[in-house]
């Protein structure tokens, strides 16, 4: 029924003019054609819209916080940098707040910090204490946000060396605590701790546990839909879905992960073409890998090892340039090629030193 | 014993309302506040403090009882006018012709301070606390010029509705006409507006209950000239108190405007805030039913409305049926040319276009699993759509100028 009272909501706003409620109208159906229509570039038309309605409309500022959330969360990604969403989520939250739509401006700042550990900024940058502050400070809590933003915190905290706290939950403690509530779905919340415990996985270099793990896992990309982790869902799945592949024994199961990963990069490749400019550098990280797997030549890969590093320093996503150095590094590792391996092993140092990941710096200085 | 008085003139024209000893306002600092007004004619207002602790002060009258005697005004008998008016500080002297005891005509009580017994201020601050919280004193300077405040300063009770706290109402409620009434509620009214406008929520519901205390007689709501003001104060209330948090007295509001509202357009913003409430209780289902029961009242039809409430599911077909007319009537037109669509006029489609938000929040909670397992078939199908070249033709009927095929998922 949620896409037909979307369909009625629009077709109200076609028939009969626009008001307050056509900020609604037109970002919701901006998720419709930004996730299952596949077509972003409409998506971002429609909010667009709805954008122009509040800037308009005085009577329309109290959607500010919700359309803010429903644009950046959900559609506005697809087409622009992740690091453009952030302003905007704060003034949704900030709107949210003095409006008293409390639901909406505690999403824009759940959006905030998802965007902002993935868009590469420093671990312990202010922005997530930032977020940290206003959520404890904010007089309207509740356990959505709470466990949605201690997911990424984990991760953080993990990436960090930091222990964690007396009684502090870890990702399976999450998972049970949401299990109990009915806040969120927890599907949905399973699928946000998944895509971390993912990323974590291989950022670490524990590709048979995210193997199991991705297993196990629901599909995410169905579940999550339009939000950016069902994007970066979709990245490490197809990455280890290649490391499975290149570890595998039998040629059938190499055959299965394989396929499996040529099914992600297909839906990257797609995205990119309309318009998705946070995974250009993912899809080269995952060419190369695959190039790797089918036995192409040397050259080739590095070539897609060195566009997979410069273009996600180009954006800013320090942590996949750290990713790529450090896969690449361990490429030329597996030829002997120590020269090469040092350099990007350095270069891999360096950058997850500059996200702020100190216990992944730890491990490879241990490695090396 | 020791006790001042102060007069102070206020040179402009208000409003009026009478206000009784258990709408004062209350400070955490120990102090109360009250606002009374005469009618359309110049205020005076006398501050009252009492160091007195015992001491139980009824402001509107300026009478204490641990004076015996006193004249009508509240004066006491052996009070001495001298210059300055009736209290060595005030503002005005008798000279500049303000004395409440030289110039009868002026009512004197506007602000009444007392300071309370140490037991008494332990009563009043959990009266600040629980029913009305700290910090959220609304000033005059607040809200617009004649916008009146009260509280019911020594009661515990946190029913606002309660009749108990008002029949503590002292003699100024007998020179107070219904008139007067409508005016000050109506200045609450707006003055919680105002608030509201300011972000300033525990404000706005002290307004709001202040201008509900004062239309506090349950005939009020057969009156036509009443009704109005008292729905917008429930039902602003209402919503006030739920963003608050306040969720009984939000409950209670409801349950009131929903009893004596006539119409759906007067039950309207309440069940809004029913909708909230009902969600925030992560009843979904619930919420759903409501706003369908409710656009159905406005006389509007909702997609599977019978769907719904039969549990069925929506088929993908019908989906992508939708998704092909809505695509021709958008007819490739750009964002600007969408914003520039003719404002809606009628009043109740916007009511039940307010209501699909909320529907839209409500659904998507309450289906989410068949919402994704629904997304990922159309995906599917629009995959599978993608890689045919002849597309049937009832299919491609579907398709508006924006064409149908989502060319995503390839």
């Amino acid at each position: 029924m949620f896409p037909l009272l979307i369909f009625e909501i629009m077709n109200i706003t076609l028939e009969f003019g626009i008001n307050a409620s056509s900020c609604d109208a037109f970002t919701t159906f901006g998720i419709l054609l930004s996730g299952p229509f596949g077509k972003p570039q409409q998506g971002r038309e429609m909010a667009k819209a709805a954008e122009l309605i509040l800037s308009t409309k005085p009577g329309a500022s109290r959607m500010q916080s919700r359309s803010a959330n429903v644009i950046q969360g959900f559609i506005n990604h697809w087409t622009m940098p992740l690091r453009e969403t952030l302003t905007p989520l704060l003034e949704g939250y900030k709107a949210g707040r003095s409006s008293g739509d409390f639901e909406s401006a505690k999403l824009c700042l759940g959006f905030r910090v998802v965007h902002t550990f993935h868009a590469g900024y420093h671990l312990n940058t202010d922005l997530i204490a930032e977020a940290i502050n206003l959520h404890i400070n904010f007089l309207h809590p509740d356990i959505t946000t709470e466990l949605w933003l201690q997911i990424y915190l984990l991760a953080i905290k993990k990436l960090c060396n930091i222990e964690l706290e007396e009684n502090e939950k870890d990702f399976d403690g999450i998972l049970q605590t949401t299990s109990e509530g009915q806040a969120m779905s927890s599907l949905t919340m399973q699928c946000y701790t998944n895509t971390i415990q993912l990323e974590l996985y291989a950022f670490f270099g524990d590709w048979e546990e995210a193997t199991s793990l991705l297993l196990t896992t629901s599909d995410v990309r169905a579940v999550l839909q339009s939000p950016y982790p069902a994007v970066r869902y979709t990245f490490f799945e197809g990455l280890i879905c290649i490391k499975a592949a290149q570890s595998s024994v039998g040629k059938m199961d190499s055959w299965k992960w394989k396929r499996r990963a040529l099914k992600s990069m297909k839906y990257i490749r797609r995205w990119i073409k309309l318009g998705n400019v946070n995974i250009i550098h993912c899809l080269h990280l995952l060419e190369a890998e695959l190039t790797l797997l089918n036995g192409k030549n040397e050259k080739t890969v590095e070539d897609f090892y060195k566009s997979a590093i410069d273009i996600a320093a180009k954006n800013q996503f320090i942590q996949d340039e750290a990713l790529s150095n450090e896969l690449a590094s361990s490429y030329f590792g597996s030829l002997n090629n120590v020269s090469r391996r040092d350099y990007y092993l350095g270069n891999a140092i360096r950058c997850y030193s500059e996200w702020g990941a100190t216990a992944k710096v730890e491990q490879l200085n241990q490695a090396e | 014993m020791s006790s001042t008085e102060k007069a102070v003139v206020f040179g402009q024209t208000m409003a009026a309302t009478a206000m009784s000893s258990d709408e004062r306002d209350e400070k955490h600092d120990g102090t109360e506040e009250a606002v009374v007004s005469t009618g359309q004619k110049t205020i005076r207002a006398a501050t009252i403090t009492t160091n007195d602790t015992q001491s139980s002060c009824q402001q509107d009258s300026t009478t204490c009882s641990s004076y015996t005697d006193h004249d009508t005004l509240g004066l006491h008998d052996d009070d001495k006018p001298n210059k300055g008016g009736v209290l060595p500080d005030a503002t005005a002297s008798i000279e500049g012709g303000v004395s409440v005891i030289t110039t009868p005509e002026f009512f004197p009580v506007n602000h009444v301070k007392i300071m309370p017994s140490v037991n008494e201020k332990v009563i009043v601050d959990n009266v600040i606390d629980n029913s009305t919280r700290s910090g959220s004193t609304p000033s005059n300077s607040t809200g617009t010029a004649g916008a009146y405040y009260s509280k019911n300063s020594k009661s515990t009770n946190k029913n606002d509705n309660n009749a108990s706290s008002t029949t503590a109402t002292t003699s100024a409620s007998s020179s107070t006409s219904k008139t007067k009434l409508i005016a000050s509620a109506k200045h609450n009214l707006q003055a919680g507006k105002s608030a509201l406008e300011k972000s300033d929520f525990d404000t706005a519901a002290d307004y709001f209950k202040a201008g509900r205390k004062q239309l506090n007689d349950i005939t009020y709501w057969d009156d036509d000239e009443v009704r109005p003001i008292l729905l917008e104060l429930c039902s602003e209330g209402a919503h006030t108190c739920y963003i608050t948090g306040e969720h009984d007295i939000t409950n209670e509001l409801i349950d009131q405007v929903l009893h004596h509202g006539n119409t759906i357009q007067e039950k309207f913003r309440v069940y809004e805030v029913k909708m909230l409430t009902v969600m925030a209780t992560g009843n979904y289902q619930e919420s759903l039913s409501l706003g369908l029961d409710v656009r159905k009242q406005l006389g509007l039809s909702t997609p599977s409305y019978n769907r719904v409430t039969n549990n069925k599911v929506v088929s993908t077909m019908m989906i992508l049926k939708r998704y092909g007319e809505i695509s021709r009537k958008l007819d490739n037109r750009t964002a600007e040319e969408l914003a520039n669509l003719p404002e809606l006029q009628d009043e109740r489609i916007i009511m039940g276009q307010r209501m699909l938000e909320l529907l839209l929040t409500s659904c998507y909670q309450v289906s989410i699993v068949s919402i994704q397992s629904l997304f990922m078939l159309i995906s599917i199908i629009c995959n599978f759509l993608s890689h045919i070249t002849i597309i049937p033709l009832s299919i491609c009927c579907l398709s508006g100028p924006t064409n149908l095929v989502p060319s995503a998922y390839l």
